[in-house]
């Protein structure tokens, strides 16, 4: 056990780590305001403003709003927990290649950094998404709009991980091929 | 037909890789709030019924996605050998 702890400590370190983060992070977004999640609301409002072509505004207290559009990006729209789950499935996934405490540094801030980028397109699609079905782009004729939403945001993030986890393994492996050669 | 059958294996076999997002999405999206106390909530399960239905979703659409992609890799093939053009 304590050879197998030693072999492996900079892996298990770096799952200690990920995990408090993703606890951590958890509780923190429970509690933050708009002002507070600003860092990952800000962004994606100027996303979906270009995306959509909407004009979101920062109102505190309340989070980014287009009274044009009639929609709030409010803190729930975050996405937090989808750059939670991203961090953690990219470390997770790059375990592997973390046999070293360098090695563990650099793979755990690139899978925050590949975490935060995938997390504002991700979200910006899932937003443009719920304002086309909010304003009746998407016909969706008697469903209640409410479980399309919820389907919607399911169906939006599961896909973005699963791409985004692929698209890290596909970059690794491209990585040890490189390295190979 | 039994080609069909034997992509379909090794397509499902290939999706091994999806344990690991499908895991922690469900970690995130179930477990944490279940570990908070969540259960004790209505429409707790009812969220989580369409959040395991999603996961099916999610695994069933990329399945047939890359039988799709076998099927037209193998009638690319096809026309190769049968001399069609490149």
């Amino acid at each position: 056990m304590t050879a197998f702890v030693r072999a492996h400590r900079w892996q298990i370190a770096a799952l200690v780590v990920a995990v408090c983060v993703v606890v951590a992070g958890k509780q923190y977004y429970r509690a933050a305001s708009a002002g507070e999640l600003g860092w990952i609301l800000a962004p994606t409002a100027r996303l979906v403003s270009a995306v959509t072509g909407g004009h979101f505004v920062y109102e505190a207290g309340v989070g980014w709003v287009d009274r044009d559009a009639t929609f709030i990006i409010a803190p729930a729209c975050a996405g937090v927990n989808f750059a939670m789950a991203a961090f953690l499935a990219l470390t997770l996934g790059g375990l592997a290649g973390m046999r070293t405490g360098r090695a563990a540094a650099v793979r755990l801030a690139g899978a925050a950094a590949m975490a935060y980028g995938a997390t504002l397109v991700v979200n910006t699609l899932r937003i443009a998404l719920a304002i086309a079905l909010h304003q009746g782009t998407i016909d969706l004729g008697g469903i209640d709009h409410g479980e399309v939403h919820r389907v919607e945001g399911i169906l939006v993030y599961l896909g973005g991980l699963c791409a985004l986890y692929a698209f890290a393994g596909m970059l690794e492996r491209r990585g040890r091929h490189a390295v190979a050669r | 037909m039994q080609w069909l059958v034997d992509r379909l294996c090794a397509r499902v076999s290939r999706l091994r890789w999806m344990a690991v997002p499908l895991a922690v999405y469900l970690a995130i999206t179930l477990g944490l709030p279940l570990a908070n106390g969540a259960a004790v909530r209505s429409g707790f399960v009812h969220h989580a019924g369409w959040v395991v239905a999603g996961c099916a979703a999610i695994a069933i659409c990329i399945l047939i996605g890359g039988i799709a992609i076998d099927i037209i890799r193998g009638i690319l093939k096809l026309r190769h050998h049968l001399g069609g053009p490149s």
